[in-house]
């Protein structure tokens, strides 16, 4: 009897549980096709998909919970698939997005995103006073601090002679100056520059330009700031990174790093983007976090912890402990000459991406 | 009844372990026989996958080289060495494998940084070697998983009769005895361990990926990220299956060996011999490379007042921590619970069946994790899998809303470390249960007992030491584990591993070595766990 009590015990408690698994998908699947555009929210959860380098958008984003009250959860991606690997996140889950925001440290995937209809509009009240070359029209998206592709080479004892130094980046694939050290251009702001390289030089050239470079053995690696580190110590001669990297690398006493004057055709300027992603779960608390992203306070904090990022708006930042950087161009105040192509650069992007991807790969 | 409720747990836990990856493959060789092109991806036929298989290949076999060289003299000290030192070896041995790979590569490029390695590496970098990336992380992947090599060992020797060492002297000199004896009998044992050693390596992703080696598992993740196709991923992923399988066939053959090999009765007679001497030596030796000099390394990054960042690091990184410890804990007695549950069912199964399942629940263990990971992404992202993977919008009721945000946030995770893990549970556990006399559990049936209760009453409590055991590897295992958590987590149920990943690629310093030191103290307290286990059982 007690066997049989067992028995009735046990089927009992797994039939609940298979009601109880039955009933939360029945739930699920009618909340989804009933759920309203904006769905009305009780949580004060946010979930923010950031590409910006963890270590400083951490002490952002707890300052952005404090001033908000809302409870964001973060999902950062590895450096090495940056931007590209939560932009392709982001389409996996277009049927039923967990994200509610994308903050991108570049811009090409954000406008990837948007082209294929992954974005909401959103026009916040603090962007007011971005430029109209550095945010949608609609809303879209809308920049965030701003940052330089720079030429860095190492200057220890055994640098090249300054009189050698390449004029121009197109000079940079002479044999003279190899190996030298990129990033890899399928990801993250070097994605970036390659799509505004094509936009002023042309599909052919800017293939050449990276196959010319591979072909004198280029190093091809994961991420800018291991370009700047590998240059500050002079395994590589040259190599080609963001701003703010080669200031971290010099932060740190590697004081092999400098780069050329830039000039307005080779200056690439990479706008931070952000952006509400279409059928976002929480909308409207994304709506109170992109508000409280795009402040010009936020901005200013940004380009503070990331030195090398300038703000969109407001005045130029020095640059810590540097005074070899001329004024650099493009920046506030300073814009003439460099050309206003970022409504471009996805286009240039799908002509250049499977044959980019094919020099890369090879050995 | 009982049987065929443990016939449907058995097949549900084969469905979980196989349906993701096949589902993948399956989709891959359709789409691949429909694009007879996106077959070369699996063909060692152009240049870039011959350099994968070829990096692949030889960091396997290098690593495997190196982890019997590093592993011998500690199995020997372990086997052979005084009496009184074993603990002390025991322990030596048992701490590399607290240190996860990545936090060994990323110590060892910091090493790297210091002037006399920094000009040996701006000469090596005039004209880069493609292979070098390869023979620096093979070494270094070896000073990880070396303990494997070494317990291998001392099991082995421990296993010989004392018949066959006295026979062994006959011979007279040492070398003859080497050749003619030793090296014969303890050959499968020493080339299951390197072929484990191996698959380790050729299934690691964060290490190689830091290292610039350029192995399968790094290209296939950074391929996946630039928006490569599942499909085109798991293609590039069967080579690594082939290999693993050719890694792990010497395994089988030392399963085999430890299972005709008795008790052995030489440990105690032959304990202090100069051979265990000198072993206990090299072992002191080695420890300084592994873990002490990597500690050591992540130490020296916080002299002169940086104690202080482990508070911000602590505060900064709170939810990954948090999240680390809380997985880990909910994960490793949960796989422990869900693998005792299938063998101690299997115990009432026919042979035949039981031995199917077990195959079936083992095989899994050569997926590699890469493409796992990419595989219980692929399954998993669907409307049905909503609670699970995550989507669903909320509906405005607090409890529910938390309910469903947490199971999102930390399921596919757990999910993930089964799929990865599982498996190896399910061995180690079997292994063990193997031991248990079948009487004991058909007396109590004579007696009246339900399976269930025999299982319950009997073979628990003798399986004890072997659970915790289990429990505490996969603690640490689940702790440390990068591949997979990198392509699975989900917003706010990022574990340490991959900031960690991240900072290294930054190059924060401090910060790497206060997440590195607090992680490896984490999993160094599951090993002293799994220690206690071990000496508990041979108790």
């Amino acid at each position: 009897m007690k066997h049989k009590d067992t028995k009735t015990q046990r089927n009992l408690f797994l039939a609940a549980l298979c009601l109880c698994v039955f009933v939360f998908q029945i739930n699920g699947c009618a909340r989804r096709a009933n759920a309203p555009t904006q769905p009305i929210v009780k949580s004060n959860r946010v979930v923010l998909y950031c590409s910006v380098d963890d270590v400083y958008a951490r002490p952002i984003i707890r300052a952005l919970e404090q001033q908000t009250g809302l409870k964001i959860d973060v999902l950062y991606d590895t450096e090495a698939a940056k931007t590209a690997g939560l932009a392709n996140r982001i389409r996996a889950e277009k049927n039923r997005p967990q994200g509610d925001i994308f903050w991108s440290s570049a811009l090409l995937q954000t406008l990837l995103l948007n082209r294929e209809g992954l974005l909401q509009p959103y026009v916040s009240p603090s962007a007011k006073d971005i430029p109209n070359s550095l945010k949608a029209k609609d809303g879209l998206w809308t920049g965030l601090g701003v940052r330089a592709r720079v030429v860095v080479f190492h200057a220890g004892k055994d640098a090249l002679d300054w009189r050698k130094s390449p004029t121009s980046l197109e000079k940079l694939v002479a044999p003279i100056y190899a190996p030298v050290g990129i990033s890899n251009p399928q990801f993250g702001s070097a994605s970036d520059w390659a799509a505004a390289l094509t936009v002023r030089w042309g599909i052919p050239k800017t293939l050449n330009f990276f196959r010319t470079l591979k072909k004198n053995h280029a190093r091809i690696l994961p991420g800018n700031s291991v370009v700047a580190e590998k240059v500050a110590r002079g395994e590589l001669a040259w190599g080609v990174t963001d701003l703010d990297d080669y200031l971290a690398a010099r932060a740190k006493g590697a004081l092999g790093l400098n780069f050329l004057n830039p000039t307005p055709t080779n200056t690439v300027l990479t706008p931070g983007s952000v952006a509400i992603l279409n059928r976002a779960p929480h909308f409207s608390n994304a709506r109170k976090l992109v508000d409280a992203l795009l402040r010009p306070e936020t901005e200013n904090q940004l380009a503070k912890i990331m030195a090398g990022v300038q703000p969109i708006r407001g005045p130029v930042l020095p640059m810590p402990g540097n005074q070899n950087i001329v004024p650099w161009p493009g920046l506030p105040g300073n814009r003439a000459g460099i050309p206003d192509d970022t409504a471009q650069w996805s286009a240039a992007w799908d002509s250049i991406r499977e044959p980019l991807a094919e020099i890369l790969l090879k050995d | 009844m009982r049987f065929r409720f443990s016939l449907v747990f058995t097949a549900l836990i084969i469905a979980f372990l196989w349906l993701p990856f096949a589902s993948l493959c399956a989709t891959a060789l359709t789409s691949a026989f429909s694009h007879p092109a996106q077959l070369l991806e699996a063909l060692p036929l152009r240049p870039l996958q011959r350099s994968l298989f070829f990096n692949s290949l030889m960091l396997s076999a290098l690593c495997g080289a190196f982890s019997l060289l590093f592993g011998v003299p500690a199995g020997l000290a372990l086997a052979r060495g005084p009496g009184r030192a074993r603990p002390l070896v025991s322990l030596l041995t048992a701490l590399p494998l607290a240190l996860p790979p990545t936090l060994m590569a990323t110590a060892w490029l910091e090493i790297t940084r210091t002037p006399p390695a920094r000009s040996l590496a701006s000469l090596a970098a005039e004209k880069p070697l493609p292979i070098a990336p390869v023979f620096i992380a093979a070494p270094i992947l070896a000073l990880c998983y070396f303990p494997i090599a070494s317990l291998a060992l001392a099991a082995a020797l421990r296993a010989l009769p004392l018949e066959i060492e006295e026979a062994a002297r006959l011979f007279g000199s040492p070398r003859r005895a080497l050749w003619r004896v030793y090296l014969p009998l303890l050959w499968p044992a020493l080339a299951g361990a390197a072929g484990l050693c191996g698959a380790l390596a050729l299934w690691e992703m964060g290490a190689p990926d830091l290292l610039d080696a350029r192995t399968y598992s790094v290209e296939i993740y950074r391929a996946h990220s630039a928006g490569g196709e599942a499909n085109l991923a798991a293609l590039r992923g069967l080579p690594m299956l082939a290999l693993g399988a050719f890694l792990l066939w010497p395994t089988l053959g030392a399963l085999r060996f430890y299972d005709k090999a008795g008790q052995g009765s030489a440990r105690s007679e032959t304990s202090g011999t100069i051979a265990g001497c000198a072993g206990l030596i090299l072992t002191c030796a080695l420890f300084l490379a592994s873990p002490l000099a990597p500690v050591g390394v992540f130490v020296s990054q916080l002299r002169g007042g940086e104690w202080r960042v482990f508070p911000e690091v602590w505060r900064d990184n709170a939810s990954e921590l948090g999240n680390t410890i809380a997985l880990s804990t909910l994960s490793a007695p949960l796989l422990t619970i869900i693998a005792l549950g299938l063998v101690a069912a299997w115990k009432f199964w026919p042979p035949r069946w039981r031995l199917a399942a077990l195959g079936l629940c083992a095989l899994p263990i050569l997926f590699p994790p890469i493409t796992l990971g990419i595989a219980l992404v692929e399954f998993f992202n669907r409307d049905v899998f909503a609670l699970i993977y995550g989507g669903l919008p909320p509906s405005g009721l607090a409890w529910l809303d938390w309910l469903t945000e947490n199971s999102a946030r930390y399921s596919m995770m757990i999910l993930g470390y089964g799929a990865r893990f599982l498996p190896l549970a399910i061995v180690l556990l079997h292994e063990a249960a193997r031991r248990v006399d079948d009487h004991l559990l058909e007396a109590a049936q004579n007696l009246g007992a339900s399976p269930g209760r025999a299982a319950r009453t009997i073979l628990t409590p003798l399986l004890r030491p072997a659970l915790l055991g289990v429990a505490m590897l996969l603690w640490a295992l689940c702790a440390a584990e990068l591949t997979v958590s990198v392509l699975v987590n989900q917003p706010g149920g990022q574990t340490l591993p991959v900031p960690i990943f991240n900072l290294m690629h930054i190059g924060m310093a401090s910060q790497v070595a206060a997440l590195s030191l607090t992680l490896f103290a984490l999993t160094a307290c599951a090993v002293a766990g799994l220690k206690f286990a071990l000496n508990w059982k041979s108790k």
